[in-house]
């Protein structure tokens, strides 16, 4: 019984992310790829460690970090 | 050593490969599998054992015992962020971009002094040998609440004003979990 109800709540989760997909109501992806590639980056000293909190910060304050990674 | 799966754990997991459409977890997973490997293998360098290690919404709480004190506690809570900070450095030295970036990013989010993360703990520990010791999980569970709390208003505004979740989810998640060791402490 309580796991028929954790796969319906799966079923239900998954088809709420569908649907904020599907109206791109929710913005999750290209910008946290690129904030994880800057710091990859900057591990790898490729690019500046100032580049890749300035990269995170434009992701999780919402703005445009995949302009901020191209922009540099 | 007990492996329990608590539902939570598939509701989380569902929700990020979800919402993950770039392949991120590829990255992400062998991190995370990393960092319990890290604190595991300090566990048992200690002479330590793992009684149950239980996966849920929270990632992995390993129910351990070990003598030794704070230090002991630092050490064990350290080593996972650390085992993913040295795996940072290994993949830049091959140039693997995506995973020294999810290595680092994993291993700095854990370090935050933010119960139930590893860096809560480690600050818990602290201050548990510090004079007000007795009263350290205490203070570290209201600083806890205030920080996860103040976050998940900030990520509220942020998703009105940007449409950003990250930080509302990172905010609700650490939200719930410092209710949940409330909870755990009422009852």
């Amino acid at each position: 019984m309580k796991n028929s109800w954790i796969l319906f709540l799966c079923m239900l989760i998954a088809a709420g992310s569908l649907c904020l997909h599907a109206v791109g109501g929710i913005q999750f992806g290209s910008g946290f790829e690129a904030a994880v590639q800057t710091a990859g980056r900057a591990v790898c000293g490729e690019s500046s460690w100032g580049e890749a909190v300035q990269v995170f910060g434009a992701y999780v304050t919402g703005a445009d970090a995949v302009s901020a990674f191209h922009g540099r | 050593m007990r492996v329990t799966v608590q539902p939570s754990f598939l509701i989380f997991w569902t929700i990020l490969c979800l919402l993950d459409t770039q392949g991120l977890m590829l990255y992400f997973l062998p991190a995370a599998i990393l960092h319990e490997l890290g604190h595991f293998a300090c566990l048992y360098a200690l002479g330590g054992h793992a009684e149950e290690l239980e996966l849920n919404g929270a990632g992995a709480k390993i129910e351990m015992v070990l003598n030794g004190g704070y230090r002991a506690d630092i050490l064990t809570s350290a080593s996972g962020p650390l085992a993913n900070l040295l795996c940072a450095c290994l993949c830049g030295c091959f140039r693997w971009e995506m995973s020294a970036g999810a290595h680092l990013i994993l291993g700095l989010f854990n370090l935050l002094p933010i119960l139930p993360l590893d860096g809560g703990r480690i600050a818990a520990a602290l201050l548990e040998a510090s004079p007000i010791g007795w009263r350290a999980q205490e203070y570290m569970l209201r600083w806890s609440q205030g920080c996860s709390i103040l976050l998940f208003f900030v990520g509220v505004y942020f998703i009105m004003v940007t449409n950003n979740p990250a930080l509302l989810f990172v905010g609700g998640y650490l939200t719930l979990n410092t209710c949940k060791i409330t909870m755990g402490r009422l009852y």
